[in-house]
């Protein structure tokens, strides 16, 4: 079979495909014709079709080692098992793109199933806006990036080799849980898009969107945290975020998709915040193909650098249309936008959702603005400059924990509006909670390692960094008391539902919690997930306490690092027909001398990629601390090794935090029973159909790519800068505060910081500048030489002066005025409604004829049995 | 070549007539062949249900959703008696209002059953 030819022919023809679904959608809304709606309907399964049978033969070609076609040949080589082989479809960026038509494909077929007889004003436009941004995939792919290019040279008798980078677990199953993520928020967009152009801008779509951005949202969570777990486990540098470009693409939609997904909750009730919510999800789409245009056209330098390439433009471009676009539809339709109901009070759980929305967007933009401000730089003034860790570890602590006090008070207020009296009695028992973890921080916690407060050094030697610094060094304290906060008001609402039940139902506790959350399981869900961000808030505050040692040891050698002893027993080497694997070996003991197990980091040398021995961390892990190892050299001839060892208190509850958020966001979109029955009367959508269903054959992919995987856990690094991380010590405070300002200048490792970056220019340029600080030099005397020599590009933190002053400066106060504007806001909000009298109207102006008692008592009757209907129906 | 490859080829295969049996219902539909719906169809798609009905229904659902969320917040302890009284009873007042206009507006269907099973009755009676 000639792979090639037919895969160019499949792609020009799902192109024309998707072209046809699309002007068929397009008639058959215009025309309001339901042949040519079943007619987008097949189309779109044909289009849906046609990339299957793409992506199915790229598989083909790599496992029949089809070297005729680039992709193939650079992605995969004759050693590399069928799983692997599998996986190398979305190995490199002419993969990804046509990874991402297909899943998108998948989302696509399967809402076009669940339709059904629903929706069908809707329908024809959420199938246009789909294909559309298909066309868009397949233009990319036929045009800048196909799959299926051959090789200008002659055909190679081997393959380059998929990078060692993502010849792990982790990575197998990340791309395609951050893709599902990303790509699941085209169907609630296209929902969003289908009632601008309609004009159906009621609930409806808000409802049929609803579980799709769950799905997604949940997808995303997924796919970042396992992009956390990959960079703890893989990259050895002892970390689980740089604040990569690529990283931060993934976390903007992140953020605006959870301020969606709270502030959509006002308007299913209040029917207000239209305008908020739609460009809310415009935002939200927008920043996952901006994300997939970091990630892809490799803009700004980072550790993902092996996706460069030339695709840019057009995503520049179709940025631009869908911006263009989506503020047109918008205000086209700001009449019916308009919100009927408005906020009654500050102290109100609506009130509380905009504040939430508030620190969530700030938080995004100053992300948006740090990531993208190396080129800002660049074009404003020719200037390069870097943005590095340090800047946003020390900036977004604030942030962060706004949300996370706004996350401990939100749950505790009413809708409409609470009361001080109640509101104070409902704060008792997470204050107390607070208050108890506090003290118990302040009191006990230094003489367990973790006192509550840390030493600090200033970001800038100007008076925004002292207060920063000030308040960097009261995080971990501010951080365990807000999360103990947190969690008490959970328990106490959960205790709350449940022994109100218990009294009123006579429920055992267990039937109790069970039909509570049934009976609300989007809120209950909800803290379900809150629980999990604090607890994953908790294993980021451990980071404040990381002790790390380096030693190099010869057999037998044993060092010390709190409280545990490491003996260092002997090398040894394992070959696959893929790689050589140095393992070395270590006995973990107490300082008893008990063993507690063995441990073996590892260096893996690739057939394909020999200049790239990768690293191979190995972990203890306990509820309390990681003890992580990594080898960083051994000498073949004397067996002496040098080991970087880091014990970083409380990371596995990121993981379990996790584990628990994805419970909750289970739990919120799980069905109900009427819904698993398929017969709803609010909402008729059957199981077999709906975005819960979708779920598990999602899931399924996700644990089958897991699968595939066939061995576990080798870490690796590429030629970027990961290549050179985790072999760095630091001596004192004073080094670490100079080695994590400055960058690596080698020319290859891109952002790496001098603190982290093992490759041997830096280590030569660090011996050098230790030399000078031994004789005496300040470090901000050093860093302003570095500086002198290679630029601000070579320095981690901007300065705090001038346009780097904007950096941090326009968000900060972009978000305090947003905050000053919200509560000026609110307070007219509500004094309109205080004066406004009577009940406010809801919703449109019908008869407010008052029943006569017999047709009170009926519609009575009836809105009780709409009420039940809703034990359960979670609408 | 291996069995992985051979089911990759078949299965590329098999979507590949998937795709154009969907391409000939496609083709069939928008020629207007092969409808079950028919007229009924496009008047349903025009007019699913009538503006002001669908209205109706997104204030009730909202009003539902609300009360449910004020017996919640009550329960929890969130809402004093006095509030979660006046607040329940301008809810549920509203929410009759709006259950009445959605049965007046089912009134015309309703008569139409009625005169239609009463012309059955007649003519079952009359034969």
């Amino acid at each position: 079979m000639d792979i090639p030819a037919l895969g160019n022919l499949v792609l020009c023809l799902s192109l024309i495909a998707a072209a046809y679904a699309c002007s068929t959608a397009l008639v058959a809304g215009r025309s309001g014709t339901q042949r040519w709606l079943f007619s987008a309907r097949y189309g779109t399964y044909a289009t849906c079709a046609l990339i299957t049978v793409a992506v199915l033969l790229l598989a083909y070609a790599f496992q029949t080692h089809d070297f005729r076609i680039r992709y193939v040949a650079r992605y995969s080589d004759r050693s590399m098992g069928w799983a692997y082989l599998l996986t190398s479809l979305w190995g490199g960026q002419d993969g990804s793109m046509l990874w991402w038509s297909f899943l998108l494909c998948g989302y696509t077929a399967a809402v076009t199933f669940s339709f059904g007889r629903r929706y069908v004003e809707l329908q024809p436009y959420v199938l246009f806006t789909l294909m559309s941004i298909l066309i868009f995939f397949i233009v990319v792919m036929l045009f800048a990036a196909n799959p299926f290019a051959l090789m200008l040279a002659d055909t190679p008798q081997d393959g380059e080799g998929l990078n060692p980078l993502l010849q792990n677990y982790w990575m197998t199953i990340h791309p395609p849980s951050l893709y599902l993520g990303f790509v699941g928020w085209s169907v609630p967009f296209a929902f969003g898009i289908a009632a601008l152009i309609t004009g159906r801008l009621d609930e409806e779509w808000l409802l049929a969107a609803r579980k799709w951005a769950l799905l997604a949202w949940l997808f995303l969570s997924i796919g970042l945290l396992l992009g956390m777990l990959w960079s703890y486990e893989e990259l050895g540098w002892g970390g689980y975020w740089a604040w990569d470009p690529v990283e931060n693409a993934s976390f903007h939609p992140w953020l605006v998709g959870t301020a969606y997904l709270h502030s959509v909750m006002v308007q299913e009730r209040y029917r207000m915040l239209k305008t908020w919510n739609i460009a809310l999800l415009c935002l939200t789409f927008f920043m996952t193909i901006f994300g997939t245009f970091l990630t892809r056209s490799g803009l700004i330098a980072s550790v993902h650098s092996f996706a460069r390439s030339d695709i840019g433009i057009f995503f520049v471009w179709y940025l631009v249309f869908l911006a263009a676009a989506c503020i047109g539809l918008i205000v086209w339709r700001l009449p019916k936008l308009r919100a009927v109901h408005r906020i009654e009070a500050l102290m109100s759980r609506e009130f509380a959702f905009l504040l939430n929305n508030w620190i969530l967007l700030g938080m995004m933009v100053f992300v948006l603005i740090a990531t993208t401000f190396p080129l800002l730089s660049e074009w404003l003034r020719g200037e390069q400059v870097t943005v590095g860790p340090s800047f946003y570890n020390r900036w977004m602590v604030p942030f962060a924990l706004v949300l996370l006090f706004l996350m401990g008070v939100g749950p505790l207020m009413a809708w409409r509006r609470a009361t001080g009296k109640k509101l104070t009695r409902a704060l008792r028992a997470p204050m107390l909670s607070a208050g108890i973890v506090g003290l118990l921080h302040l009191l006990i916690g230094p003489r367990l390692g973790f006192p509550a407060l840390i030493a600090g050094d200033a970001l800038y030697a100007t008076a925004t960094g002292q207060v920063l610094d000030l308040f960097t060094r009261a995080a971990p304290l501010i951080s365990t008391t807000c999360c103990a906060a947190v969690l008490g008001t959970i328990v106490q609402e959960f205790w709350r539902g449940m022994a109100a039940r218990m009294r009123s139902q006579k429920e055992s506790p267990g039937l109790a919690l069970m039909r509570l959350v049934g009976r609300a399981k989007r809120r209950y869900g909800g803290y379900t997930v809150h629980a999990g961000i604090t607890l994953m808030y908790l294993g980021f505050t451990g980071a404040a306490y990381d002790v790390e040692k380096e030693a190099a040891l010869s057999p037998g050698e044993m060092m010390r690092i709190e409280g545990y002893r490491i003996r260092y027993e002997k090398p040894r080497m394992e070959v696959d027909p893929n790689k050589r694997m140095v393992f070395t070996d270590l006995t973990v003991m107490n300082d008893q001398g008990r063993v507690l197990g063995q441990v073996s980091p590892a260096k893996f040398i690739y057939r394909t990629h020999p200049q790239m021995p990768t690293t191979e961390v190995a972990k203890r892990v306990s509820s309390i601390e990681d003890l992580y190892v990594i080898m960083s050299t051994v000498d073949p001839q004397t067996k002496r090794a040098t080991f970087r060892v880091i014990v970083r208190p409380l990371v596995v509850w990121i993981w379990i935090g996790g584990l628990v958020l994805i419970l909750g966001a289970f739990i919120a979109m799980s069905p109900s029973v009427r819904e698993l029955l398929g017969e709803s009367a609010f909402a008729p959508m059957p199981m077999r159909a709906s975005p819960v269903s979708m779920i598990w054959p999602l899931l399924l992919l996700l644990c089958g790519a897991a699968w595939l995987s066939p061995q576990p856990l080798s870490a690796q690094s590429d030629s970027s800068s990961s290549l050179h991380a985790g072999t760095v010590v630091m001596h004192n405070a004073d080094e670490r505060r100079l080695f994590s300002r400055l960058l690596c200048q080698c020319g290859e490792c891109a952002r790496l910081p001098m603190d982290g970056c093992g490759c041997n220019w830096a280590t030569q340029k660090r011996e050098k500048i230790r030399a000078e600080m031994a004789a005496g030099r300040s470090v901000d005397d050093i860093i302003a030489s570095y500086r002198e020599e290679f630029g601000p590009k070579a320095i981690a933190v901007p300065s705090d002066r001038g346009l780097d002053r904007a950096l941090w400066a326009i968000p900060v106060a972009g978000t305090l005025l947003a905050a000053l504007a919200l509560i000026m806001l609110g307070r007219r909000w509500a004094r309109r409604s205080a004066k406004s009298q009577g009940e406010p109207a809801l919703m449109s102006q019908e008869s407010a004829i008052e029943a006569s008692p017999d047709e009170r008592q009926r519609y009575d009757a009836l809105l009780d049995d709409e009420l039940s209907k809703f034990e359960g129906g979670d609408k | 070549m291996s069995a992985l490859a051979w089911s990759l080829a078949i299965a590329a295969g098999l979507t590949l007539s998937a795709s154009l049996w969907w391409f000939w219902l496609s083709f069939r539909a928008a020629l207007g062949a092969d409808l079950s719906a028919g007229d009924e169809g496009d008047a349903a798609m025009r007019s699913a249900a009538s503006l002001r009905r669908r209205e109706l229904e997104g204030e009730r659902d909202a009003l539902v959703r609300s009360l449910r969320d004020l017996e919640l917040d009550y329960e929890t302890g969130k809402l004093s008696e006095s509030d979660f009284e006046s607040l329940r009873e301008s809810l549920r007042g509203r929410a009759r209002q709006v259950l009445r206009a959605l049965d007046e507006d089912l009134a015309p269907y309703r008569q139409r059953i009625e005169e239609l099973l009463q012309a059955k009755g007649n003519d079952a009676s009359s034969s």
